[in-house]
């Protein structure tokens, strides 16, 4: 897209070059077209240069330009656009007002110098010269926009021009062509001089004000609104009662208009008492925003009674109403105000009193935490939930005691979220040991909640506490200590870990146990430990088939080749490597594999696989990526696109084998008690039962990569 | 994109589950409410706008829909198609306005349409969920929050990365780079760096059309009202519709459409939800008065010397997300800070936000992106489109919220509207 108007750009130009050569005298090239072949400018730095030169040229070379625009559709003149937008954004920058002047009074007789029958006359060019004066004109540019507001197609954008001069001087010839104005323009004039509060214009706006239209009849209203006559006061109260729906509301909305204009000429007192009747006019339910209005207003204008008000509003049954009205206080600050809510909320009804409570929360005066506390005991959730907040937001680590028991003793599932959420806001130094002594008594439904918490504050020093939950008898409680033990246990706990996973009771605990484990690896840096089986250089470490494979840019190759395997037996490890597949690659990761024998079945066969090849579309679930060959199924999906690096992780302590890749555990499993009774594939497997073995690639005649292969054995 | 090593986005995957597994999502409730609602006390919605993003409004679940607007009889039939029995069409807005029955108005119109709706909504005791950006002007902007607030309305912007979903690049959600910034780990003031190295494109495609020669306007498209406040224009297919971000009367190309996605999270975690910033600095061709193009670099600075940097040239592929004196941060939650994870750990979480609209709506508590930090926002996304437009530096006044010593450019924050329509 952005192609093609350059095209249309260059060709733009081309034209008007032709053009203002021809418009210039014989032999003699205008200076203007070499300066708009370079536009537009690609640079703010440009832009100056080009803007600059041409503003020097004067308002002959403005005039050209000019001349140059043309009807839309009838030809190009973009470069002509962007000569004279430029322009005006040049020149209305600070300190320029010479060039700004030059130019606005440039665009001004090229709209009122305009010959009929020519481009310039046309209604569109014309817009677009009067929107360059929305950037630069000033009162000098007035008298030619003024008369231009008899015209029925132009006084629209002339108004707009006038508009964002906005002086007095504008709003004056808006006001006087108004006098003039007919049917066809008086909407835009009225909207115009109401807009720049023309009060001279009163009388003849009083009178379009009882139009027919509904249209000029509201706009006239919104004019006498903004101007804040009182001519018109009783005009709009009638309005604003009327029963039309859109008219009452629009109406409504500009009488509160006018009753801000009052109040900002003095008249404060007429203001509220029309305030006041508002509030008795507009009682319907779907009008509580003009009492919220009126009462903002109320507020605003009353000073010390306006919170004598706001405290009674806060009292009404109007949800709206009443917020508004707690809105309205939650700015006004002060410790006998908070005082007064206090008082407030203590004989309120449920809802209310939930809802101040909320709103001293938000006012964040401290003086309202003693309610706030008391609150976490309301017999009401409703206020229990308010005060939760607010304790948390006015107490601090004071909130902490009152918190926890809230979550102690808490009756649903929404409230302890709320409590534990509210308490993740305090400090650590108030929470965490609060928690870890609250932990071993509380009730095995909060139990859950206090070990997330520590585990989201890192309370690694809470570790043993953490370990005690795993004795619990309830099997969340287990599993949420299981989750916290996955962020606070380290690599001297693994042990302990891998010996509670072989004794997990169910699959949910068995899998978070697995978790916990998968985490804890995963926080262990490659420098603890871990050896280099790979050195990037050559096969050293490595026997088999060394031929099949080779080192290529510190990768090894499989090019294609068989099996090749380690110099050393490894027993428990975690091994970390990447590989990079070809399409419909085929190898295997050997583990436990001894000497001599079958890799697949007397040792053990982690499948290496593009399972996304359309030859292995019908794949037993043995035998996707990751899968203990035959044995256990890996999750499929985590592996990335063919010819991309992927990272897998495999942990093997005793049965129990983890393969993680790219970041998801793929495959979690005692592969003995998988194979029990038989293993999936039919086949014999004594290599389940080995303890150790060498490891190895296991080559099905394809090619494909491996890089950083480095192994930590596990004690 | 810089590509990185399987290695490093398995870790950090890794290293951000691990530290922010424990991060909880905000139950609903937080902040205190009446429970559940039953189904006599159902919210209604109307949807205002249903030719794009419209139609997935009508779609979002949590109130009824009862009617649709639109000013393209087509798209208005294509979606009362779609739509459940009982939901009524209107070409004017006004109307369903009037409506007693409808609690809530969703507006998903052409950004020029925002204010003059949200205001008028409000003012008819709707509350509202509009589509970004917030306005097409800063001046529209104040009008909205001015009118939201006077009629005690709740207000939602159409973004929800401050407060849901993973932020792009980033693997979490923003709640963990908010803590991060508060914790004061890497110092003050901060740099944050928004463009393509850090995971945000700035798709600009959505550039207009010169020179295109008008067309007559389809019978179904009621193209007087569709420009509504906009200067008048000849119509041509391109400039509505799907392709109206390339036109600065009613939008601002991939600023105006992604600027608030992108900046509105990064206002939440700097802490700027009630300022602007007083300098912004940009690097940009000249534009056309009526089509929007690209530009190479916007910069904003905050008074507290904390600085946005919108890249639209992602040259710098080794650029921090967020730099601070002290410590950087990298798409991908990578830092400089060694153990950072474990060190966050250690801090509080952000304060909870209301992050269900119509729970916001029946509770009358503030939506956590709403009509005063979502203009806030959205100011960034204006002040940019300004100094684009412009091609020049500015100053601004927070407080005010008007330039310092550039009349010109004031009059770009209240743009003249076409009558009748006014804010």
């Amino acid at each position: 897209m952005r192609r093609s108007t350059h095209t249309r750009i260059t060709m733009a130009r081309g034209l008007l070059v032709l053009f203002l050569s021809l418009a210039a005298t014989a032999g003699a090239q205008s200076p203007v077209t070499g300066l708009l072949e370079r536009l537009p400018a690609q640079s703010t730095a440009e832009a100056n240069q080009i803007f600059t030169e041409l503003a020097a040229l004067g308002p002959e070379a403005i005039s050209d330009i000019c001349a140059g625009l043309v009807p839309p559709g009838t030809g190009d003149d973009t470069s002509a656009r962007y000569a004279l937008s430029g322009l005006a954004k040049h020149a209305s920058r600070a300190g320029a007002d010479s060039e700004r002047a030059m130019l606005a009074a440039s665009l001004c007789r090229a709209l009122s110098d305009a010959q009929p029958g020519t481009a310039l006359a046309d209604v569109q060019v014309r817009a677009f010269l009067m929107s360059q004066l929305e950037l630069v004109g000033d009162d000098a540019s007035v008298p030619t926009l003024s008369a231009l507001l008899s015209d029925e197609d132009l006084c629209e954008p002339a108004t707009q021009a006038l508009l964002a001069i906005g002086t007095p001087a504008a709003a004056e010839t808006l006001g006087t062509a108004l006098s003039d104005a007919t049917d066809a323009t008086a909407v835009t004039l009225i909207k115009a001089t109401g807009e720049l509060r023309y009060a001279p214009a009163v009388p003849t706006l009083l009178h379009w004000a009882i139009h027919p239209d509904r249209k000029v009849r509201l706009t006239s209203l919104y004019a006498l609104a903004n101007i804040g006559a009182p001519e018109a006061a009783g005009m709009l109260a009638a309005a604003a009662d009327n029963g039309r729906p859109y008219e009452r509301m629009k109406a409504t909305s500009l009488y509160l208009l006018y009753i801000r204009r009052l109040a900002a000429q003095g008249k404060e007192k007429q203001a509220r008492r029309a305030c006041r009747d508002l509030l008795k006019t507009h009682h319907d339910p779907g009008e509580s925003n003009v009492r919220a209005a009126a009462l903002a207003f109320l507020a605003q204008s009353q000073g010390r009674t306006a919170k004598r008000a706001l405290l009674a509003a806060a009292e009404s049954s109007d949800k709206e109403y009443r917020n508004a009205a707690l809105d309205l206080a939650c700015e006004i600050p002060g410790e006998r105000f908070t005082k007064k809510w206090v008082r407030k909320a203590r004989g309120a009804a449920t809802e209310a009193r939930a809802d101040i409570l909320a709103m001293l929360g938000r006012r964040g005066d401290k003086a309202a935490l003693p309610l706030a506390l008391k609150a976490l005991d309301d017999a009401e959730q409703p206020v229990r939930m308010a005060a939760i907040d607010a304790s948390a937001r006015l107490g601090g680590g004071a909130a902490v005691p009152g918190l926890l028991k809230t979550l102690q003793r808490a009756k649903t599932d929404e409230e302890r979220d709320t409590a534990k959420c509210a308490l993740l806001r305090l400090p650590t130094e108030s929470l965490v040991p609060a928690v870890a002594e609250a932990l071993p008594d509380s009730p095995a439904d909060t139990q859950p909640a206090l070990l997330d918490i520590l585990a989201a504050r890192r309370a690694t020093g809470q570790l043993d506490t953490v370990f005690a939950a795993i004795e619990s008898e309830d099997e969340a409680v287990r599993i949420a200590a299981f989750n916290a033990l996955g962020v606070l246990a380290s690599e001297g706990d693994l042990a302990r870990l891998f010996g509670l996973l072989a004794e997990a009771p169910s699959e949910d605990e068995e899998a978070a146990a697995q978790d916990a484990v998968v985490a804890i690896v995963e926080q262990i840096p490659d420098s603890e430990g871990f050896i280099e089986l790979f050195n990037g250089v050559d096969l050293t470490g490595w026997r088999g088939d060394t031929d099949g494979y080779s080192v290529e840019d510190g990768v090894l190759l499989c090019r294609p080749g068989g099996n090749l395997f380690t110099v050393d037996e490894y027993d428990n490890f975690i091994l970390r490597f990447e590989f990079k597949l070809t399409p419909g690659a085929n190898n295997g990761l050997g583990i436990h594999v001894p000497a001599k024998g079958h890799p697949s079945y007397d040792g053990i066969e982690l499948q290496i696989l593009d399972d996304s090849a359309e030859k292995y579309a019908h794949l037993k679930p043995y035998q996707y990526h990751g899968s203990v060959y035959g044995v256990v199924p890996a999750k499929t999906g985590s592996q990335n696109d063919v010819g991309e690096w992927n990272v897998e992780e495999v942990i093997v302590k005793g049965p129990r084998i983890i393969v993680n890749l790219n970041g998801t555990t793929i495959v979690g499993a005692d592969v003995v008690k998988a194979a029990t009774p038989g293993p999936m594939d039919g086949h014999e497997h004594p290599g389940l039962l080995r303890e150790t073995g060498y490891i190895g690639f296991l080559g099905h005649g394809d090619v494909l990569e491996f890089r950083n292969i480095r192994v930590k054995p596990l004690k | 994109m810089p590509k990185k090593t399987p290695l490093s986005r398995r870790r950090f995957i890794q290293q951000t589950a691990a530290a922010f597994g424990a991060f909880n999502i905000v139950p609903r409730h937080v902040l205190g409410g009446p429970g559940h609602i039953p189904p006599s006390e159902e919210l209604t919605k109307a949807v205002i706008g249903v030719g794009g993003m419209g139609r997935g409004h009508m779609r979002y679940g949590g109130a009824r829909l009862l009617a649709a607007c639109d000013v393209d009889e087509g798209h208005l039939r294509k979606a009362l198609e779609a739509a459940p029995d009982g939901v009524k069409g209107y070409r004017d807005f006004r109307e369903v306005l009037t409506r007693p029955d409808i609690d809530v108005v969703h507006i998903a119109t052409p950004p020029h349409w925002h204010g003059l709706i949200s205001i008028a909504a409000a003012e008819a005791g709707k509350d509202v969920w509009c589509e970004k950006p917030m306005t097409r002007t800063i001046g529209e902007g104040q009008r909205v929050v001015e009118a939201i607030q006077r009629n005690a309305r709740m207000f939602r912007l159409n973004t929800w990365f401050r407060f849901r979903s993973g932020f792009y690049g980033f693997g979490t959600t923003v709640a963990p780079i908010k803590k991060l910034v508060e914790s004061g780990m890497l110092g003050w003031p901060l740099k944050v760096t928004i463009g393509e190295t850090t995971g945000f494109g700035w798709k600009f495609y959505w550039s207009g059309k010169t020179d295109v020669p008008p067309e007559p306007v389809p019978p179904e498209l009621d193209y007087d009202f569709w420009l509504g406040p906009a200067p008048y224009k000849p119509y041509f297919p391109h400039r509505v519709h799907g392709s109206f971000r390339g036109y600065w009367d009613y939008d601002g190309g991939g600023l105006g459409d992604m600027g608030q996605h992108y900046i509105d999270p990064v206002q939440y975690f700097l802490g700027k939800d009630d300022t602007s910033p007083v300098e912004i600095e940009v690097d940009a061709p000249q534009q056309h008065p009526d089509a929007v193009s690209s530009w190479r670099r916007i910069r904003m600075k905050y008074a507290d010397g904390c600085e946005i940097i919108l890249d639209g040239e992602g040259k710098d592929k080794n650029v921090p997300y967020i730099e601070g004196p002290d410590g950087k941060l990298f798409r991908g939650f990578e830092s400089d800070i060694p153990h950072l994870k474990e060190k966050l750990a250690a801090f509080p979480d952000p304060e909870p936000q209301v992050t269900d609209f119509y729970e916001a709506v029946r509770n009358r508590r503030k939506f956590a992106l709403n009509e005063s930090n979502g203009h806030r926002s959205c100011t960034l996304v204006n002040l940019g489109k300004i100094a684009v437009r412009l091609g020049r530096n500015l100053r601004f006044d927070p407080e005010n919220q008007r330039f310092v010593g550039d009349d010109a450019a004031n009059r770009l924050i209240d743009q003249p509207m076409r009558a009748p329509w006014h804010v």
